[in-house]
């Protein structure tokens, strides 16, 4: 138990270093969106099924770390959204081969920001423009592009 | 699923059919993460929390100096980022500010037309530099470079970023493109302006004449009580009937507390807002001739 929260606590410090190391661009902030990738792993770890509810709050809490820095609380639903649809995926096709990790990714991206966008401007009154801009976040597909990595990293350390 | 699946080419496909079901775990994340979405925590002082981990960040990474660098220029667009931002936005609001008042400016000149009133005079504004200063007991004059010719008796401003101050009047203009004009500051002898009160106009004018160098004095009053009354950092504004667009500051009291004063109405002098001798650019405003209403024509009737 220990050593599940001293992990929740680096996932969240690593999180708000990513919050940190982000950098605004006139098309949307250029970071590594570290909860996103962090519900991808967890949702492919093998250990998923031993500890269900470990695996869900070791993304959940720095998913909403992020939202309170970013003040924006929508993120953190999608992500269980989006974590929501890779378990179903995984039951489908070979998340961890290269190729498919990405489309997988891609896809993931599609629900997550459909998704937060459909809630930010439910809750703000905004069209839904808001959504389909939400989709052009570069910093999603460049996580995106860190989830073969994560994937081999996930199964060398046979977790 | 177990530990050993890790290996395995697809490690959870045998749990296919359980994973379309929702666990437990599932359900509960959903739940937490709708709720803070409807709660949706206003946290006030989030840009001051992050604002602190910036910092300790870039006191982390003093010891880093290519994080550093990551740090300093995000920061600096970020900045960018708010300046370009707020910039817009102070943009729309003046288009939008802009297109209303030019919306009263018909409603006004529909209502003028309606009671048989003349059309508002146009206003134009010439820039102008100063070329050259004689401030002194006998007369308050500057000569100023403009672009074009301007008539004789037009208001002259110095374009302060914060207010237009009222600052002198045009007496002669020669030449065109550019024209030389000779400007009579407020503190010429010859000079007088009708000004009143900013606190409280409804005590009518006075005169504001100029005692040269850049001495001015209220003289004339309509109103006992507008000499009586009068206060420190008081505004004297030109009043309606002056050539200025009214409402103009020209000046402010300052109290005379060095025993200069003989009497109550001496206790306080006003002084010029800006001071003549460093005047460098001004604004000439020419009011355009307005065009006679339709209804003006039809009352005059033909020419005896």
């Amino acid at each position: 138990m220990i050593r599940y929260l001293a992990a929740v606590l680096a996932a969240t410090a690593l999180q708000v270093v990513f919050h940190l190391l982000s950098i605004s661009t006139p098309s949307g902030v250029i970071r590594v969106e570290f909860s996103f990738l962090l519900a991808f792993l967890c949702a492919v770890s093998s250990r998923r099924a031993e500890h269900p509810w470990k695996s869900g709050f070791l993304f959940l809490i720095p998913a909403l770390t992020g939202d309170l820095l970013d003040q924006r609380w929508g993120g953190s639903l999608a992500h269980v959204i989006s974590f929501m649809a890779v378990r179903r995926a995984c039951g489908l096709v070979d998340v961890h081969s290269f190729p498919m990790s990405v489309v997988i990714g891609v896809i993931l991206v599609l629900i997550d920001r459909l998704g937060f966008g459909i809630v930010l401007s439910l809750k703000s009154g905004m069209d839904m423009g808001v959504a389909l801009r939400a989709v052009w976040d570069p910093s999603y597909y460049l996580t995106v592009a860190l989830f073969p990595l994560g994937s081999a990293v996930l199964r060398r350390m046979k977790w | 699923m177990g530990r050993e699946s890790g290996y395995s080419r697809r490690p959870v496909a045998r749990h296919s059919g359980a994973i379309l079901g929702i666990h437990s775990s599932e359900f509960v994340l959903l739940v937490i993460a709708i709720l803070v979405y409807l709660w949706s925590p206003a946290v006030p002082d989030a840009g001051l929390l992050q604002t602190r981990l910036r910092i300790q960040a870039s006191i982390l990474a003093g010891k880093f100096s290519f994080l550093s660098g990551l740090l300093t220029t995000r920061a600096e667009l970020e900045k960018t980022r708010i300046e370009r931002d707020s910039a817009r936005i102070d943009l729309d609001l003046a288009r939008a500010e802009l297109r209303a008042q030019s919306l009263q400016v018909l409603e006004n000149d529909a209502l003028r037309s309606l009671f048989l009133l003349p059309r508002r005079p146009g206003y134009r504004y010439v820039h102008g530099e100063v070329v050259g200063t004689s401030i002194g007991h006998t007369e308050a004059r500057v000569d100023v470079q403009l672009a074009e010719a301007v008539p004789a008796g037009s208001a002259v401003i110095a374009p302060v970023l914060s207010e237009w101050t009222a600052v002198g009047r045009v007496v002669r203009s020669a030449g065109t493109r550019p024209a030389i004009a000779q400007v009579m500051l407020l503190s010429d002898p010859r000079s007088r302006v009708g000004v009143v009160r900013s606190d409280t106009p409804a005590l009518g004018v006075a005169l504001l004449v100029g005692a040269g160098m850049e001495r001015l004095m209220l003289d004339f009053a309509m109103h006992p009580q507008f000499m009586k009354s009068l206060s420190p950092n008081l505004r004297l504004l030109t009043s309606p009937e002056s050539r200025f667009l009214p409402g103009l500051p020209a000046a402010y009291m300052v109290s005379r507390a060095d025993g200069s004063a003989f009497t109550v109405d001496e206790s306080f002098s006003p002084v010029p807002l800006r001071a003549y001798n460093d005047l460098r650019f001004v604004v000439v405003l020419i009011v355009e001739p307005a065009e006679p209403a339709p209804a003006d024509a039809q009352r005059a009737g033909p020419p005896r």
